[in-house]
C-alpha cells in the first residue's frame, strides 16, 4: 500500500473525527490534527506494524509534514 | 462487578457502581447468555452511564444461570441484573477479599476483622471505606448534617447528587432535610433528563465545577520544573524501542505526581462531613480531553506502586478506552487526588478546580524552553510549570509547596532511576 495511505489510515483510527482526505500533506500534521505526544506515538506504532518501520525519536524532526512522513517511510523501506 | 451469593449458591450479578455519582445505568449490550462460562477479568455487559458507555467485568470464573435485567433497560446502582454459579464457593458467606497490605494494615489498627467485612470493590474486594465503617462506631443522625448547610437543611450526600445532577439546594425551598434520594427523585422527572450524552456530560462539568468552586476555599502554588534529567533520560531509554513501548514526558509527570501523593499524604484523600480524611492509597484521577469536547476522568489504582513504563502501559490502555468511549468499570474508581496536563499544545499554566470531595488537583502546562539559571550561565532547557490547587481547609501553602517541592525533586533523579 501508498505509504502515504498508511499514514492517514493510522491518523484515521487515533483521530476518527478528521477527514484525512482534506488534511493538507505539506503542514505539520500532528498540529492540523491535534495529535498529543500519546496519539503520535499510536500513529507511529500503527505505522510500524503496517510497513515493519521503526520510527526513532531522533527522526521526528523529519517526519513533520505527511510528505515527509511517506517520503521517509519509503526510503526506511528501501533500506536507506 | 459485584457479586454476592446466595444460600444456592448462586451469585446475583448487580449493577455496579461506576462512580461515586452514579445512581442508576442502562443494560447496553450483554456480551454472554445464559450456559455460558465466563472468565476472571472477562467483559460480560456493557453499561450506559452519562459519561460513557462502560465494560462491566467479572472478577471471578463462573458460567452465567440467568439475564434478569433486559437490553434497554434502566436500573438503579444495586439492582440484580443476572445470576451467576460461581465455579467455587467463596471463603464465607458475603466473603471478601483483602489484597492490598495497606488495607489489612489499616484494617489491625482499627481492630477490624477483614473477613467479617462486606466489600464493596470490585469482586467484592475491601476497600479502605469499608473498613473504616466497620471500625466506626455508628453516627448519630446529627453528624449527618453538612456543616456549610444554612437555612436548607440537606445530608452531604444530597449536596454532591445535586452537583452532579445540575440542581440547586433552590429547587427544594421548603422543602424538610434534603436526602440523596430526594435528589435522586427530583432528578430522574422527566423535563431534567438530559437529551443526549454530550450534554449531559456538560451538566456534570457544570455541576460539579460550580459546586466545587463555591464550597472549596481554594489556593493555588506554582514552581517551574526542569525537565532536562527527564527529556535527556527519556532520550535513552526510548532510542532503541518500538514507538509502543516507549514513555512519554506526561506519564513521567503522572508518575511523579502519583508518588509525591505518596510523600505527602495531607494532599491524598477527602474533604468528608468537615474533616479531612487520609487516603490509604495513591489512586490518580487522570484528566482525558475528549476530542469531540469535554474531560473524562478515569482513575488510575495504586499508581504509586507503579514505576514509569507500568504507569505509560496503563495510560495508553486508559486514553483508548476514553477514546473509544468504553471505559471499564475498574477505571472509575473513586480518585484520591487527580492530575490535569495541559499536554503537547496547550497554555504555560494551570490552576486547577478541585473534584470534590478531593482536597488538591495537581496541574502542569505545555513543556517548553526557556532561560533557565545554572551556575551563573543561563541555559536553554525544557521547562514546565506545574501547579497545585489546594482546599485551604485541609492543608495550607506549606504543605502544597513540599508536595511541588517533592515533584521536583522525583523528576530530577529517583524516578529517573527506575526508566
Amino acid at each position: 500500500m501508498d505509504a502515504r495511505q498508511i499514514i492517514l489510515d493510522a491518523i484515521e483510527r487515533i483521530a476518527p473525527d478528521v477527514d484525512t482526505a482534506m488534511l493538507p500533506t505539506d503542514v505539520d500534521f500532528r498540529e492540523e490534527a491535534e495529535l498529543d505526544s500519546m496519539d503520535f506515538l499510536s500513529v507511529l506504532t500503527t505505522v510500524e506494524q503496517a510497513t515493519g518501520v521503526t520510527v526513532p525519536e531522533i527522526d521526528y524532526p523529519r517526519i513533520i509534514t505527511i510528505d515527509q512522513f511517506a517520503e521517509y517511510l519509503t526510503a526506511r523501506q528501501q533500506g536507506a | 462487578m459485584t457479586t454476592d451469593t446466595t444460600t444456592t449458591g448462586t451469585a446475583v450479578f448487580r449493577m455496579p457502581s461506576l462512580g461515586a455519582d452514579m445512581t442508576e445505568g442502562r443494560i447496553t449490550e450483554w456480551l454472554v447468555q445464559p450456559g455460558e462460562r465466563v472468565e476472571r477479568g472477562q467483559i460480560v455487559v456493557i453499561v450506559e452511564t452519562d459519561k460513557a458507555d462502560i465494560d462491566v467485568e467479572v472478577f471471578e470464573p463462573a458460567t452465567v444461570t440467568r439475564l434478569i435485567v433486559a437490553e434497554g433497560d434502566l436500573v438503579p446502582v444495586g439492582a440484580p441484573i443476572a445470576e451467576l454459579a460461581p465455579d467455587t464457593a467463596p471463603p464465607s458467606p458475603g466473603g471478601s477479599r483483602v489484597t492490598s497490605p495497606v488495607i489489612r494494615h489499616l484494617a489491625e489498627e482499627l481492630h477490624v476483622d477483614p473477613s467479617g467485612v462486606r466489600g464493596t470493590g470490585p469482586g467484592g474486594r475491601v476497600r479502605r471505606d469499608d473498613i473504616v465503617t466497620a471500625g466506626a462506631p455508628p453516627r448519630r443522625a446529627t453528624d449527618r448534617l453538612h456543616p456549610l448547610a444554612d437555612r436548607q437543611r440537606i445530608t452531604p450526600r444530597a449536596r454532591w447528587l445535586l452537583a452532579e445532577h445540575g440542581l440547586s439546594v433552590d429547587d427544594f425551598t421548603g422543602h424538610g432535610l434534603v436526602t440523596g434520594d430526594d435528589v435522586i427523585a427530583r432528578a430522574a422527572e422527566p423535563e431534567l433528563e438530559p437529551v443526549d450524552r454530550s450534554e449531559a456530560m456538560r451538566r456534570r462539568i457544570a455541576g460539579l465545577m460550580a459546586t466545587s468552586w463555591k464550597e472549596i476555599p481554594h489556593f493555588h502554588v506554582s514552581s517551574r520544573i526542569d525537565l532536562q534529567p527527564v527529556t535527556a533520560r527519556l532520550a535513552v531509554t526510548n532510542a532503541d524501542r518500538p514507538a509502543g513501548d516507549r514513555i512519554v514526558v506526561g506519564a513521567m509527570l503522572l508518575a511523579a505526581t502519583a508518588r509525591a501523593a505518596a510523600a505527602v499524604p495531607a494532599c491524598n484523600g477527602w474533604w468528608r462531613d468537615g474533616r479531612f480524611e487520609a487516603a490509604t492509597t495513591v489512586d490518580l484521577g487522570v484528566v482525558l480531553s475528549l476530542r469531540s469536547g469535554g474531560i473524562i476522568v478515569p482513575t488510575i489504582p495504586n499508581a504509586d506502586q507503579l514505576g514509569p513504563r507500568e504507569l505509560m502501559a496503563h495510560l495508553d490502555e486508559l486514553v483508548q478506552r476514553a477514546r473509544q468511549g468504553r471505559l471499564r468499570a475498574s477505571d472509575l474508581h473513586e480518585a484520591s487526588i487527580t492530575a490535569t496536563n495541559l499536554g503537547d499544545r496547550g497554555a504555560d499554566t494551570v490552576s486547577g478546580v478541585i473534584h470534590p470531595p478531593q482536597v488538591a488537583l495537581v496541574g502542569f502546562g505545555t513543556v517548553h524552553e526557556e532561560l533557565w539559571p545554572i551556575e551563573g550561565d543561563a541555559l536553554v532547557r525544557p521547562t514546565v510549570q506545574a501547579s497545585l490547587a489546594g482546599d485551604h481547609r485541609a492543608i495550607d501553602g506549606l504543605t502544597a509547596s513540599r508536595f511541588l517541592a517533592r515533584l521536583r525533586t522525583l523528576l530530577d533523579g529517583p524516578l529517573l532511576d527506575e526508566c
